[in-house]
């Protein structure tokens, strides 16, 4: 692993690093899950009452959901078979992008006010959050990452950069796809342990 | 003895080692001054010997004794211009072949004797080296097939010496020694007063005068006499002084001879563009052919490059091609005389001469992956249909002649095709010849056996060619009634309506592919003495078809690998980058369009014989593309300028919400710390 890395990194192929870096950030996610699993389940209280889901914010997870689970499939799953996206995983990856960028905005629009974070102690007073912390936390790197990995190939598209600069672009969509994919898996795995009453 | 004797000695005996070290090392001459030697020389015959060039005997001069007296001739010959005949070099990769033309039998064969695949070994064909002189000698520089005497085969057997006597073999040894070598000839490319000829070069090769022809086309001599005009017994040995029969005179030029009989050679090291211009001449051809005058250069010339600051070599003459991972056979790393390594690379010394990066500002580098520099960069831009063109080496390009845009081989350009998934323009030139199958493959026959066999009945006047003698019908007076009916049939060609002209001409091509199919059967039916392979049969490749006998008087078509065009790659001219793919007002467009020439553009095969239905192709096709691939691809080009006004005003948006509640956060934060 490490020879190899030394390889990609000797003949700065940034697209052969990513393909080399992209299983071990996969990896990691199991392991968090695991980590805040155990934890959870040692220091189990009793479950907070939560805002129930309606229709539109379903809708609109699913929707999300359905964006960056289609765009890391044609992205991710390309990469780590061919080394490149190219050809109809590429077509169907801007398909998706456009989904998702019609998706983004609407997200943050219904669910931004539902994940503000509490700063001091609560009142009592407040009607009962629909999210805990690590969904909290997700949301927003969602939307962080969701821009960037939406502007890089929004600004791509635009005659400004040349080939080194669009290569950064390219670097930084891929890693920050990577994290926004990484997010909302966390995120989805925080629904589900609320839904299973475990927080 | 002193010490200082013995010192003196050893000093001397140091010193004289050195100096033969150094006499091996400088067995050829170099001056290391970038300043040109001045080339005041002796010259040497083909047999080593200093010529008088004030004598009335004197032989012509031989560039390999001459010029390799301070230069390393044999190291010469295995550059890459000499080397093709060598079975030892490396066959590079495939670049122009040369094509036996023969409008008489309308063949058009690629010929290389590198191997190179889709063309054929001259010697495989029976063409001899000295044939292979004898054709393309006008752009050979010498060495190579004009050095390669073969040796004539002794029989033991009285009968079978008498027949490898008669051989063609035989023959063309005697023919050998009365032509002399054709060397190398160095002035070809080193000449720098422009006084040298080609024309005259090709005219002592016509004549068989191969030893003479560098003289002749330097200029420093006149030749007078043909060795073509002497039989194959002719022995100069043995002539009388007053023959008519002899072997060409030389007449040196004596205002280039200085009191020393040292005659001026105004040599230059790196060849001037008009040398490398003889041979690598392309010409656009065809109906719609751009007048010349109208067309730049390549870009590099125009910013005062020359052909030899990137084709460069060293003294073995393993001039550099210039493309991606060229190998270099002396080891060194040519890597940034190509187009990426000089603009692109950074790491290995890009930017030769000044070359600029290039920005290639919004075009995503997935480009740089699928496409050379060349597909966007060189040749004429693609407007519907690959061009025809001319270039030197199949047209004769260089030499004053009639050239117009139908003259063979047909040669297309640019075609787009694809090599390890990267996208090159390509030159195309379909194989024409007359040809045996034998099971699924196919090859030429030699074609000047051909030509004799063929001649009686294709009819081929002199100055005609096969074409024009199939097109040439004459409607005789039963055909007219046919057209015009019996009153209308009688009447002067000059009354006719148009109407009646157009019926006519209907039927004047009808009767000429008529003609062309019994052309084509006679012809197959003539060739079939020359099958040597049982149960081979005669066949005919033209433009993209293969012909065979299906009957006794009917011919069948059908395609096959060996009559699929060779391709060879170009990089020239290159176009500036305002005038390249992708760039100015159509910009993605350019490629990501519907019906976007790069892909839709058609490639038409042509031959010399006539074809109602050419095979004809789009150039996606030729490149493998998905043309629903494509076309998708180029749909979603037609909603993108909406989606980046739709996209920045979406990430606006959520850039406002979270900017929003970042300083929300930061305020309760404060807030919180105030109240603290």
């Amino acid at each position: 692993m490490l020879g190899e890395l030394n390889r990609v990194l000797a003949a700065g192929d940034t697209g052969e690093l990513f393909r080399l870096v992209l299983p071990y950030a996969f990896a990691v996610i199991p392991v968090i899950i695991v980590v805040h699993l155990l934890i959870s389940l040692v220091f189990r209280g009793a479950p907070a009452e939560r805002k129930r889901w309606n229709l539109w914010d379903i809708l609109i997870y699913l929707g999300t959901l359905g964006c960056v689970g289609g765009l890391a499939a044609t992205s991710f799953v390309e990469v780590l078979r061919h080394g490149e996206l190219g050809g109809w995983p590429l077509f169907l990856h801007m398909c998706g992008a456009g989904a998702f960028t019609a998706v983004l905005p609407l997200l943050v629009l219904s669910w931004a006010h539902l994940n503000q974070f509490e700063v001091g102690p609560a009142t009592g007073k407040t009607a009962p959050a629909k999210f805990y912390w690590l969904p909290k936390l997700m949301f927003w790197v969602i939307v962080a990452g969701g821009i960037v990995v939406t502007m890089t190939m929004l600004v791509s598209m635009l005659p400004i950069f040349g080939t080194d600069g669009m290569l950064v672009l390219l670097d930084l969509h891929r890693y920050s796809g990577l994290i926004v994919v990484l997010a909302l898996v966390l995120h989805l795995y925080g629904v589900a342990v609320q839904r299973m009453g475990l927080r | 003895m002193s010490r200082y004797s013995l010192i003196t000695i050893l000093l001397l005996a140091a010193t004289s080692v050195n100096l033969a070290q150094g006499a091996d090392e400088s067995r050829f001459t170099k001056t290391n001054s970038r300043s040109q030697y001045v080339h005041w020389i002796d010259l040497y015959d083909a047999g080593d010997k200093r010529i008088d060039p004030t004598a009335e005997t004197a032989p012509p001069y031989s560039p390999q004794f001459t010029c390799g007296r301070c230069h390393d001739y044999k190291a010469i010959v295995t550059g890459h211009h000499f080397n093709g005949i060598d079975k030892t070099s490396s066959a590079g990769r495939p670049g122009e072949p040369w094509i036996w033309t023969d409008e008489r039998t309308g063949t058009q064969i690629p010929m290389s004797y590198r191997g190179w695949m889709g063309t054929y070994d001259p010697g495989a064909l029976g063409i001899s080296t000295r044939e292979f002189v004898l054709k393309f000698g006008s752009h050979l520089p010498g060495g190579g097939p004009g050095e390669a005497v073969p040796p004539v085969p002794e029989k033991a057997g009285e009968a079978e010496a008498k027949a490898a006597e008669e051989s063609k073999e035989a023959i063309e040894a005697k023919r050998w020694k009365l032509s002399g070598l054709l060397n190398v000839d160095c002035m070809i490319c080193h000449s720098n007063d422009h006084a040298y000829s080609q024309e005259v070069w090709w005219n002592q090769i016509q004549n068989e005068n191969f030893a003479w022809a560098a003289t002749a086309a330097l200029g420093i001599g006149d030749v007078e006499g043909k060795v073509s005009d002497l039989k194959d017994d002719f022995d100069p040995a043995t002539a009388a002084a007053d023959s008519k029969e002899k072997l060409p005179v030389t007449k040196y030029n004596l205002a280039r001879i200085n009191g020393e009989k040292k005659v001026f050679f105004d040599v230059i090291l790196k060849p001037d563009n008009n040398a490398c211009y003889y041979c690598h001449s392309t010409h656009a051809a065809g109906e719609h052919a751009p007048a010349d005058w109208t067309q730049d250069e390549d870009v590099h010339l125009r910013a005062g490059f020359s052909c030899a600051d990137c084709h460069s070599n060293g003294i073995a003459h393993h001039t550099v091609r210039g493309f991606e991972g060229e190998v270099h056979p002396t080891g060194e790393d040519v890597a940034t005389l190509s187009c990426r390594g000089c603009h692109m690379n950074d790491e290995h010394g890009g930017g030769r001469m000044g070359a600029p990066k290039p920005l290639h500002k919004g075009l995503v580098p997935l480009h740089f992956e699928r496409l050379s520099c060349t597909a966007c960069h060189s040749g004429r831009k693609l407007e519907g249909e690959a061009e025809l063109i001319q270039t030197s080496l199949a047209n004769g390009l260089g030499l004053p002649a009639h050239h117009v845009g139908d003259v063979p081989p047909g040669i297309k350009a640019p075609v787009l095709v694809r090599d390890q998934g990267m996208l090159y323009p390509h030159r195309a030139v379909w194989p024409a010849f007359w040809g045996q199958m034998s099971g699924e493959t196919i090859t030429p026959l030699n074609p000047e056996a051909v030509y004799e066999a063929t001649r009686r009945t294709f009819r081929v006047k002199r100055g005609s060619n096969l074409s024009e003698t199939i097109m040439d019908v004459k409607l005789n007076a039963s055909d007219k009634q046919e057209a015009l009916g019996e009153e209308r049939a009688k009447v002067k060609e000059e009354e006719l309506t148009e109407e009646e002209k157009a019926k006519l001409e209907e039927l004047t091509a009808t009767r000429a592919r008529e003609n062309w199919q019994q052309t084509l059967v006679g012809g197959l039916t003539a060739v079939k003495e020359l099958i040597t392979a049982e149960g081979a049969e005669p066949v005919f490749v033209s433009a993209g078809k293969v012909y065979k006998l299906s009957g006794e008087k009917s011919v069948e078509s059908f395609e096959h690998v060996a009559a699929e065009p060779y391709l060879w790659k170009f990089a020239h001219d290159v176009r500036p980058a305002r005038e390249s793919l992708g760039v100015g007002a159509k910009g993605c467009y350019d490629c990501h369009s519907l019906g976007a020439p790069l892909f839709a553009s058609t490639v038409t095969a042509v031959g010399q014989t006539p074809d109602d239905e050419p095979v004809s192709h789009a150039m996606h096709e030729l490149a493998g593309y998905d043309k629903l691939k494509l076309d998708v691809w180029a749909l979603s080009f037609l909603g993108r300028p909406a989606f980046k006004y739709y996209g920045y005003a979406a990430m606006g948006l959520v850039s406002l919400v979270l900017l929003a509640y970042v300083l929300r956060g930061i305020a309760s934060v404060l807030g919180l710390i105030h109240r603290k």
